[in-house]
């Protein structure tokens, strides 16, 4: 998938472990603002695809380029432009929070001026601003994790990177760090997640990345997600009607929806055009006396449509 | 102020930290002055021992810990990400995170100083000592991180232990055990036939090693933060070493010290070869590495090849150029080689049919360069081949095993079993055999090559 104005681009990426291929020729372009998830199976290449595009390796061929600067020929230029959290993050247990934040702040290059603000809105935007005095080795996992993602976007990066940062976390840390995601991407970052619980990253993603044996099997927006360009794509909705109604198939068809399944009272197709063609629909439906029950645009399944995608990948 | 200094002083140099040294090292320095009578003497030598137990001891570990606990604690990815400098980032951890080291060696210092007639130079260098050992320990640990793919754990002792026997070396501790009494005023120092001041020859070329470790730490820490990184730091050294070296062994009259003059090729060669194997063993030997290093230099991207160069390539290169140029000083005055021939005899390890052998040398020095050339590519393959195993837990060390076997045990079982006409089959100083003494090892080095390339290519990769 290109991008006009993409804030990472990744070109032909060669990463070689001994006797393994771990990334063969990866290719793509992440848009700005979006919030890409990075699925594939264990040994796919994930975290290598991240410690390259933050430069933490040398890859073996290839480039990256992140808001417009080469990683492996100015790393520290992109440095402060990224923030990353790792799969085994640390932070310093001996400092408070405040010093915690304030020292990362001053190694990406933060004026005194300015820093002081910055330490507050990161605290803030991860809501440990009631923790700024407390050491950080006192915290709980959850809380070392907001920690760790204040201080990777303490200088307000234009690219976070995570590497399952969601794994360890309870449900109630786990449910707080989508909204702290989705609150990263509203403040104009732009984000990758690499993770394993995929019903999660349905929650905030808006594009798709997959990876296996080191290739891309698909990079796509997610349809239903707020992402840019979801308007203009196929939605798939679910329609359920109160009685059965022989017509139903034909008024679709006429109102322009597509691959139609029905099934007793329930029918499943794609309607292009956005919630103006939905009300449209609604209206005719209603009109030509279709007993509807319930409407509603069917989010996709990440999970389903990865599993599929591997399958078919595997068969191939 | 330098990012890092201040994280490692917040935690570092706390109040209570600092006043427990001044009462722990208040009282136990009392407590020597009042039990040696008030000796201003005996307390400024307690002081300088002290000084020495701190930075040759404790320094190089807490140097070497600054590294490895950022490992340990899962921080140092992270910390490479932020936009601080290698240099930044050097400096600011080694002063830093030894800060708490120095408070406690500045106090011991400072007695000494008080109790002791002032001299500044003798001052420089116990701090030069000090510096050096930390450097020392700092940039050991920074390679061992550089030579290891997985990063979860970095053991410190290693660099500890270096640190401190660099330390001991370049301080006035190391110079005085060693017996050459540097310090003894009027003492003088010819190089390259120059006379100088003995004190002021070691405090400049101590302040001169200590640069260039300083230089390495910078060097290395540039590669480990990605920064694109050639390998021509090390080879400065391996030239400024050979030149250092080589200036001891040039008279400043040949005529009226004939026998030094065959020496300094000599010398410039050993020390060229002992660069090669400290770069070697040193040098991260990935197989992968290789691998990249080749793709680079067929798809002609020479910035990226540069980056992947290993260091011993260019030590390599001079070592050759350093036996070539024995080899055409021995052709060009035969009688150049007998201090070298002296030498072997002074050293006390030759026969006198061994001597009368070498003394081919000076017949065919082409040859014997030949063959010690090809002894030092055998090297070369057996450490790579020692790294290229998957399997290899401690390749060095297991490489090291071996060359220590092939040139210790192998001739001496040569010499007892065969006989010591057959030395020059194991050992690259013995003519006696004709070319069959360059054969030898050229053989060994393609066998050994051979074994090195199937394993290295048992690690190109395949589809995951």
């Amino acid at each position: 998938m290109a991008a006009a104005d993409p804030v990472i681009a990744v070109e032909a990426l060669l990463f070689d472990y001994p006797g393994l291929r771990a990334l063969d020729g990866v290719s793509f372009s992440i848009r700005r603002g979006t919030i890409t998830a990075l699925v594939g199976p264990n040994g796919a290449g994930k975290t290598t695809l991240l410690n390259c595009i933050a430069g933490l390796v040398l890859p073996g061929a290839g480039r990256v380029i992140v808001d417009g600067i080469d990683v492996n020929r100015a790393p520290r230029e992109a440095h402060a432009r990224m923030g990353y959290l790792a799969d085994s993050f640390g932070v310093y247990g001996e400092l408070t929070v405040e010093r915690c934040l304030d020292y990362w702040a001053r190694a990406q290059g933060i004026a005194t001026a300015g820093r002081k603000a910055a330490v507050e809105r990161a605290a803030a935007r991860l809501e440990i601003a009631d923790r700024l005095q407390q050491r950080a080795g006192e915290l709980s996992r959850g809380l070392r994790q907001r920690l760790a993602i204040a201080q990777a976007i303490v200088h307000e990066p234009a690219v976070v990177l995570m590497d399952e940062p969601a794994s360890g976390l309870d449900p109630e840390a786990r449910f707080g760090l989508a909204a702290v995601l989705r609150n990263l991407s509203g403040a104009g970052m732009t984000l990758i997640v690499s993770s394993h619980i995929l019903a999660e990253l349905e929650d905030y993603s808006t594009d798709l990345l997959v990876l296996e044996g080191g290739r891309i099997l698909e990079h796509r927006a997610l349809g239903g997600a707020a992402g840019e360009g979801a308007d203009a794509a196929s939605i798939r909705i679910e329609l359920e009607l109160a009685a059965d109604d022989g017509n139903l198939p034909a008024i679709l068809a006429a109102a322009g929806a597509g691959d139609i399944r029905v099934e007793g009272r329930t029918a499943r197709f794609s309607l292009p055009g956005g919630i103006g063609a939905q009300a449209a629909l609604l209206r005719r439906l209603v009109g030509e006396g279709a007993p509807v029950a319930s409407f509603m645009p069917v989010r996709t399944d990440l999970q389903d449509a990865y599993l599929a995608l591997l399958k078919e990948s595997r068969k191939g | 102020m330098n990012p890092e200094l201040v994280r490692n002083l917040w935690v570092e140099l706390t109040p209570r930290r600092i006043l427990a040294a001044l009462f722990v090292l208040g009282s136990v320095f009392a407590l020597a002055w009042a039990s040696m009578q008030a000796d201003d003497r005996a307390l400024a030598r307690a002081a300088l021992w002290a000084y020495y137990l701190i930075v040759l001891l404790w320094g190089p570990r807490q140097a070497a810990l600054t590294l490895a606990d950022e490992v340990a604690d899962r921080t140092w990815d992270t910390q490479r990400m932020s936009a601080l400098g290698p240099w930044q980032m050097a400096w600011g951890k080694l002063a830093g995170g030894t800060s708490f080291v120095w408070f406690c060696a500045g106090i011991a210092l400072v007695i000494w100083a008080v109790m002791e007639p002032m001299r500044p130079v003798e001052l420089g260098r116990h701090l030069l000592g000090g510096v050096a050992a930390m450097l020392a320990a700092f940039l050991v640990t920074l390679l061992q991180l550089r030579r290891r793919r997985s990063r979860t754990r970095l053991r410190s002792w290693t660099g500890a232990v270096v640190g401190t026997l660099i330390g001991f070396l370049i301080s006035p501790v190391g110079v005085d055990v060693a017996g050459t009494a540097f310090t003894e005023p009027g003492l003088r120092v010819a190089w390259y036939g120059m006379s100088f001041a003995a004190d002021r020859f070691v405090l400049v070329s101590q302040l001169l090693f200590t640069l260039w470790l300083l230089l390495g730490v910078y060097r290395t820490m540039r590669a480990e933060l990605q920064k694109p990184t050639w390998p021509w730091a090390w080879t400065a050294f391996t030239l400024y070493l050979c030149a250092y070296v080589t200036g001891f062994v040039v008279a400043a009259d040949p005529l009226a010290a004939p026998d030094s003059t065959g020496l300094w090729p000599l010398a410039t060669a050993a020390t060229a070869l002992f660069c090669f194997y400290v770069g070697l063993f040193a040098d991260r030997k990935d197989g992968i590495r290789y691998h990249w290093l080749v793709a680079s230099l067929k798809s002609g991207d020479h910035a990226r090849a540069l980056r992947l160069t290993p260091i011993w390539l260019p030590g390599l290169a001079i070592a050759a150029v350093a036996l070539g140029l024995v080899a055409g000083f021995v052709r060009l005055a035969p009688d150049a080689a007998y201090p070298f021939l002296n030498l072997l005899h002074g050293m006390g390890s030759m026969s006198a049919d061994i001597a009368g052998e070498m003394e081919e040398f000076a017949g065919s020095p082409g040859r014997w360069a030949l063959a010690v050339l090809f002894f030092l590519l055998r090297d070369l393959m057996i450490v790579l081949w020692a790294n290229f195993s998957p399997r290899a837990r401690m390749p060095d060390l297991a490489a090291f095993l071996y060359l220590w076997v092939l040139y210790h045990v192998l001739p001496s079982l040569v010499a007892m079993t065969v006989g010591v006409w057959a030395l020059g089959l194991v050992l690259p100083w013995t003519a006696g055999l004709g070319w069959i003494a360059v054969l030898a090892p050229a053989l060994q080095a393609a066998a050994m090559g051979g074994f090195a390339w199937w394993r290295w290519r048992s690690l190109a990769p395949r589809q995951a």
